[in-house]
Formats: structure tokens, sequence, C-alpha cells
């Protein structure tokens, strides 16, 4: 089963996320703090991390960055969950070495094959 | 008959006349000045105001779904349906509120306000763009205060007006670190109350800004004082009236 790690700081969000990415087949664990994730990620053997940018302690970016430089996650698959316009994103992603962002207004079930295709299950 | 058409006469309306020009001008610049600082805030606001909206589509789809994969519960409806309308609430507080922001004030109007809360409540909206940008915002907010009277949405402007500007300084700097402080604090033997809004960087303001906010300082018996000072930084010191309880 491939495991997902969520950080946001929305547990609303986290909890549908996480109800959801389930029902499709995925283990998820959910953090609210950037800190909580670089951590949670460097024990969790996560496939794919699903990253919030604003973050309450720490951009999403630091934590991608952490991640990244990281020699046993930095193959970790990172892309960002946010509400933040395309085109920052696309800065962001660029500056920190994340594999890119998911939309989280799509469907739940959109997100989940999404993910299956990135991580070719 | 007196036709009291004299040159003193034509002189004073000439002089009124003039007098009432100025005071509209000053006011067509305070507004012009505050439209501005809304288009700035526009990319925060706009983010503000796109999280409940996510939140409340998640929501929605995640209740769709399970009534459609018919594993639909009403315990967890009734945990999740409430928070539908949180994310609703503060849609409707952050639009009230820029229509505040928006509103033309032709005339101010003073109420007792906490300077530190009316600090907060513009920060609201700027803080995580000032972290995007690498602006660290530090805090120093003197406990106790007492009171000022003032228009708390003018107000508003003005701190956001003066962080803008302090931003302006601090932001295209070299420097490692950027930070902008805001500090509260008494002043006067406690009457007065003062907001200094600084940057770690020097630098000249923007002569037609400051004199945006020194205006609404000076309606709320106020002033406003800017410091460039070389090698420590940019400071903006609002002093205000404290209501002094007898």
């Amino acid at each position: 089963m491939s495991k997902i790690l969520i950080v946001n700081d929305t547990p609303i969000i986290n909890k549908m996320l996480k109800r959801g990415l389930e029902a499709g087949g995925f283990g998820v664990d959910t953090v609210e703090l950037g800190q909580e994730g670089i951590d949670k990620a460097a024990v969790g053997q996560y496939d794919i991390i699903l990253l919030d940018y604003n973050l309450p302690d720490v951009n999403g970016d630091v934590v991608c960055k952490a991640i990244k430089a990281d020699p046993n996650t930095k193959w970790t698959l990172v892309y960002y969950i946010s509400s933040l316009d395309k085109e920052t994103l696309a800065r962001v992603i660029e500056q920190t070495g994340a594999n890119g962002f998911l939309d989280t207004s799509i469907d739940v079930e959109d997100l989940c094959a999404r993910i299956k295709t990135l991580l070719g299950d | 008959m007196s036709t009291n058409c004299s040159p003193s006469n034509d002189a004073g309306a000439a002089l009124e006349q003039a007098q009432a020009r100025i005071k509209e001008l000053s006011q067509w610049m305070i507004e012009l000045e505050n439209m501005a600082l809304l288009g700035e805030m526009f990319g925060g606001v706009a983010h503000e105001m796109n999280q409940p909206l996510n939140v409340t589509k998640i929501i929605c789809q995640g209740i769709l779904h399970d009534v459609q994969k018919n594993r639909f519960s009403a315990e967890e409806a009734k945990t999740d349906l409430p928070e539908i309308v949180t994310q609703m609430n503060k849609l409707s507080e952050i639009i009230a509120h820029m229509r505040s922001l928006t509103r033309s004030r032709s005339k101010i109007s003073v109420e007792k306000q906490e300077l530190n809360t009316i600090v907060k409540s513009a920060l609201q909206f700027v803080s995580q763009q000032y972290k995007d940008h690498k602006i660290n915002i530090v805090l120093e907010l003197g406990t106790t205060l007492p009171y000022v009277m003032a228009d708390a949405i003018c107000m508003e402007q003005t701190v956001l007006n003066l962080m803008n500007q302090a931003r302006q300084i601090v932001e295209p700097s070299q420097s490692k670190e950027k930070k902008l402080t805001l500090k509260t604090c008494v002043f006067a033997e406690g009457r007065e109350v003062v907001l200094e809004i600084s940057g770690n960087v020097a630098g000249q303001a923007d002569e037609f800004r400051l004199a945006a906010c020194r205006k609404t300082m000076e309606d709320h018996q106020g002033r406003l004082d800017f410091e460039d000072r070389p090698g420590e930084g940019c400071f903006f010191k609002a002093t205000l009236p404290a209501v002094i309880n007898i």
C-alpha cells in the first residue's frame, strides 16, 4: 500500500483528504505543522508528500528543501497542495525542488487517480 | 444699504475657498493612497478568500462521495457540516472587513479603541504576504496600554500604509535578514500611546504616502514622525493621545 503524508494546517482538509485517499487505497498520515512534516517525513518512508505552502511555523518551501536535502528522503515525491495562485506555485516549485503541485479543488477520486499515476501504481 | 463686497471680504472668501479645496484634495490624496494599498493587498485577500472556498468544496465533495458510495454517516456529517458554516462565516468576515476598508471616509468617526487590536486586525491580511516575501514580522505589543480615541478603520489603513512603506524600504535591500518590527508602548508618562513600525534597513520614505498618513494622524490629534537612521533602519512613529481615566 502506497503511503501518503499530508502536511496542512487545516484539520478539516486533512480529515476529508485522508478519508477520500484511504477510500482510494492509500495509507495516509497527516500533520499540521511544517516541522512535524520534516520530522515525520524523515522516518515514515512515504511515497508522496502533499504539502501546503502556508503553514503556521515554517512555510512549505522550508519543509520541501529539508526533505529534498535529506539523503533518505530526497527521492520522495513532494507535491504542493495549496490555494496559492499557479504562477507563485510554479516559482516555488522551481526554487525548492518540489515535483509539482496538485489542485486540491479537484474531486478527491480524481486526486487518487492522479496520485496513482504519479506513483506508477 | 450695504453691498458687502469690499476687497477684504473678497480675499476672505477666496481664502475660504482655497482652504476647502485643500481639504478636498487632502481627502482625495488619502483615498487614493488607500485604494493603492488595497490593490497591493489584493493577492493576500484573494488567498484568504480562496481558503474557505476550497475547504467548503472539499467537505461537500467528501460528503457527496460518501452518499454516492453508500457510506454516508450521519455522525460524520454532524461534525463536517458545521465546518461549512464556520468557513462561510470566515468568508463573510473577510468581505465585511474589505468593504469597511474600501468605504470612502470623508469624516472620521472616533471611538475608544485598543491600538493593539487595530494592529492585529491590520496584520490579518498581510502577514502571509510578508512571510512569502521572506520579511519577518516581529510583534512587540505593550500590555495594559491605555485606550486611544480613533476611527478603527482609518487607523488600520494607516498601519497598513506604514507597514507597506517600511516594506518598500526593506524588501529591495541585500540584507540577509529582512525584518519589520511593530511595537506599541506608552509615552510621555502615560499621556500618549505610540505605535512604532520599523524596518531593519535604512532608507527614505515616500513623501506622498507619508503626507497621507500624517494627515490621518493629525485628524486624530496625533502625529507621525519618520526617521531614517543609517546603520540602524527606518522608523515610523505614530503617536496618539491616550484616553486618561479620571
